[in-house]
């Protein structure tokens, strides 16, 4: 016999305590099922009426197993029915209904896969039976818990992925530190000036060569440094040696240069040029500045004009006569005597040519090979200079030879050479003082920070320098005789002071207007050979 | 809507293109992360952009995509998810139907932003049903239709489904004619 479908009780109707408790039952005093819910019939299908409540189930309280009497006693008491072979609770209260017991319970699932493991649906629960909710908070805490060990691993996985980075960063930031030690060298040894602005014109690095070719104190903080762009124009400006025409760093186009000729302490050509500097986006990022010194190459470029222009010159002035006076002879007769001398003229200008250009192929040989062609011995320098007086100043010339004599003054040079230069000195006190006048040639010592030095002054008492002409005496094609009555290239004592340089000698000038000129070649001193 | 429904997406995703292609869409929808928290409420509209660039990044129509993944939602992630819900639903089709609404009820005890719809079952003959789906969303008819696809596959039934009434052309909610009774 199965248990009875429920009937009234508690005041409700059958179909309400159905409804309201799906899982109740009603025991007699024996404990015998008297009647079950609804859904505790289809859960025990077996349920017997009349049969223990304890064939069934354990009856617990926290007493322990009860009976009848103990439930009525302890009506205030958790209920707990455990049905063994489902391992099934079933949890409530017990109320008394005249001599019938009222076990008002619900099935307790202790989680969400046990509902599907009973083969039951939410329909088979009480509407206030708080189970399915109480199952949906355990299921939703164990999505939570899921979704907190997968962001777990996946920051796990970042973190490790962030690792990896930091390692090749750190890998990468060593190199680009090492990159940037050797650019900021680099960038420091040059004498050219380079400063980087950012977008909004400010001034991120610059290079100590930068500050130098502005005249500017690095270190100090004054307040129109130019730390900015706009600060470069207002520190830039005052010194423009021409003020019109100046363009503003931040109005300069990309990568365009210009000129800026500054009145520093000495007068200084910058050329100035702009690289504008873009993001990764294409936009506007900053620029750099780029200085560079060329005030030398432009005073190169000058004497290399004005060189060839006197080059050209010299070389045309004979060339000329040459050419016109061999004209005459071809075109016009001549009786004998006319055309030896017309000859002579050829003779002599073609000889001044030759020896215009081989002074000038001499220069340009000194100036490439220095003193590779040179051929040191180490000797005494009276005889040689004898010898070279002998051949220059022959006592058939008439001058008045005043030579003092040193047997100690020994050099080491190249002989050839040191003719040549000693020659071109005593050529121009010859030629530059008047026949008969006395030459002196004497000798000097002096100590300098390389050792001591040999000193042979040659001293004319001829028409002498200007101040202007003696400050120029050395530079090529200066004649200070420049009406052409003189004979002469104006290559001579640039060629002598080449030459002694060469043997680590130098030439010192002394002269005096209408009084005379003293011309010293120095030689560094050596022991004699014994 | 909730974090696991961008999470079903995301498995259908990664399930038939891979994980790239899931960042790839989420990089597109804007989703500051690929990875969304179950139980956390997020805006519609994210899931709306996760949903058209997934369908553009897979190559299907937006309802193709979203009768997918109803079915997706079915058939994997409410029933991995809360399966309890799904097994307690009901032990056939004509049962679980008219127990949406309250399973939707339990569902938003623990889900306080739940914005759930509301679904009326009339017509219901033993094998056959009309099944009225009311929302404040719009063009989830696709996605109702891939439910209902994925719950004929759950309950071992083949089933007619045709949608009897659309929002899209003026009526104030969807409904869906359910017919499992002529087929094998």
């Amino acid at each position: 016999m199965t248990p009875t479908h429920a009937v009234p009780m508690l005041g409700l109707d059958a179909q309400n305590m159905e409804l309201a408790f799906p899982f109740h039952l009603v025991v007699d005093e024996q404990l015998r099922v008297v009647q079950a819910g609804a859904s505790l019939r289809r859960l025990l299908p077996q349920l017997q009426a009349g049969v223990s409540l304890q064939h069934y189930f354990t009856l617990l309280s926290h007493k322990g197993e009860l009976d009848f009497k103990q439930l009525c006693d302890g009506i205030d008491q958790l209920i707990i029915l455990y049905h063994a072979p489902l391992q099934l609770k079933l949890r409530g209260q017990f109320c008394l209904q005249g001599k019938l017991g009222i076990l008002l319970l619900s099935l307790w699932l202790d989680s969400p896969d046990h509902l599907g493991r009973l083969h039951l649906c939410i329909n088979d629960f009480a509407l206030h039976d708080p189970v399915i909710d109480l199952l949906n908070v355990v299921q939703a805490h164990r999505v939570s818990l899921d979704d907190s060990k997968s962001l777990s691993r996946l920051l796990e996985q970042k973190r490790r992925i962030l690792a990896e980075s930091n390692a090749v960063l750190r890998e990468r930031e060593g190199e680009l530190e090492r990159i940037s030690r050797e650019l900021h060298a680099i960038v420091e040894l040059s004498s050219d000036g380079l400063a980087s602005f950012d977008g909004s014109g400010q001034l991120g690095y610059a290079n100590s060569a930068f500050y130098q070719l502005l005249g500017v104190d690095a270190q100090s903080a004054c307040k129109d440094r130019p730390d900015s762009e706009t600060g470069f124009d207002r520190w830039v400006l005052p010194l423009l040696a021409e003020g019109g025409g100046y363009v503003a760093v931040a109005d300069m186009p990309d990568a365009s240069s210009d000129l800026l000729v500054l009145r520093l302490p000495r007068p200084t050509t910058l050329r100035r040029s702009v690289r504008h500097l873009t993001d990764e986006a294409g936009q506007p990022n900053g620029r750099i500045l780029y200085l560079r010194d060329i005030s030398r190459e432009r005073e190169i470029d000058a004497i290399k004009t004005e060189f060839l222009t006197t080059a050209a010159h010299e070389l045309r002035t004979p060339l000329t006569s040459i050419f016109g006076y061999a004209e005459l002879l071809l075109t016009r007769d001549f009786d004998v005597e006319r055309s030896r001398s017309l000859l002579g003229i050829i003779c002599r200008h073609s000889r001044q040519l030759i020896q215009l250009l081989n002074e000038l192929l001499d220069l340009v040989r000194m100036e490439s090979r220095g003193r590779q062609d040179f051929q040191f011995h180490r000797q005494p320098l009276q005889p040689l200079v004898d010898s070279i007086v002998h051949d220059f100043v022959p006592p058939e010339s008439g001058r008045a030879l005043e030579i003092t004599a040193d047997a100690d003054a020994w050099a080491n040079i190249d002989t050839a050479k040191f003719r040549t230069a000693l020659g071109n000195v005593l050529s121009n006190a010859l030629k530059y003082s008047p026949d008969g006048s006395p030459l002196s040639l004497y000798w000097q010592r002096r100590s300098s920070r390389d050792g001591s030095q040999i000193g042979l002054a040659i001293a004319d008492r001829g028409m002498g320098m200007t101040s202007e002409q003696l400050s120029r005496a050395c530079e090529r094609f200066f004649r200070a005789e420049p009406n052409g009555t003189i004979p002469g290239t104006g290559l001579g004592l640039p060629l002598v002071l080449e030459i002694m340089k060469a043997m680590d000698g130098d030439v010192s000038i002394s002269s005096q207007w209408q009084q005379g000129t003293t011309v010293t070649l120095w030689l560094p001193l050596v022991e004699p050979l014994l | 809507m909730y974090g696991l429904v961008n999470k079903a997406l995301r498995d259908m995703v990664i399930q038939q293109c891979g994980e790239d292609v899931w960042e790839e869409i989420c990089g597109k929808a804007g989703a500051d992360v690929s990875l969304f928290i179950s139980n956390d409420p997020y805006p519609d509209a994210l899931t709306y952009d996760l949903v058209n660039y997934a369908s553009e990044r897979l190559g299907k129509s937006p309802v193709q995509l979203l009768t997918e993944f109803g079915r997706h939602w079915v058939l994997h992630t409410a029933g991995e998810g809360y399966g309890h819900l799904m097994q307690g639903g009901g032990h056939s089709l004509r049962e679980f139907l008219p127990n949406l609404n309250h399973l939707h009820s339990r569902v938003g005890l623990i889900f306080p932003a739940l914005r759930p719809p509301r679904f009326e079952c009339s017509a219901m003959e033993d094998e056959s049903l009309i099944l009225h789906h009311f929302t404040e969303r719009d063009g989830l008819a696709p996605f109702v239709i891939g439910l209902i696809e994925g719950l004929c596959l759950r309950f071992e039934v083949t089933a007619r489904i045709s949608q009897v009434q659309s929002r899209e052309r003026g009526a104030d909610h969807d409904a869906f004619f359910i017919d499992w009774s002529a087929l094998p």
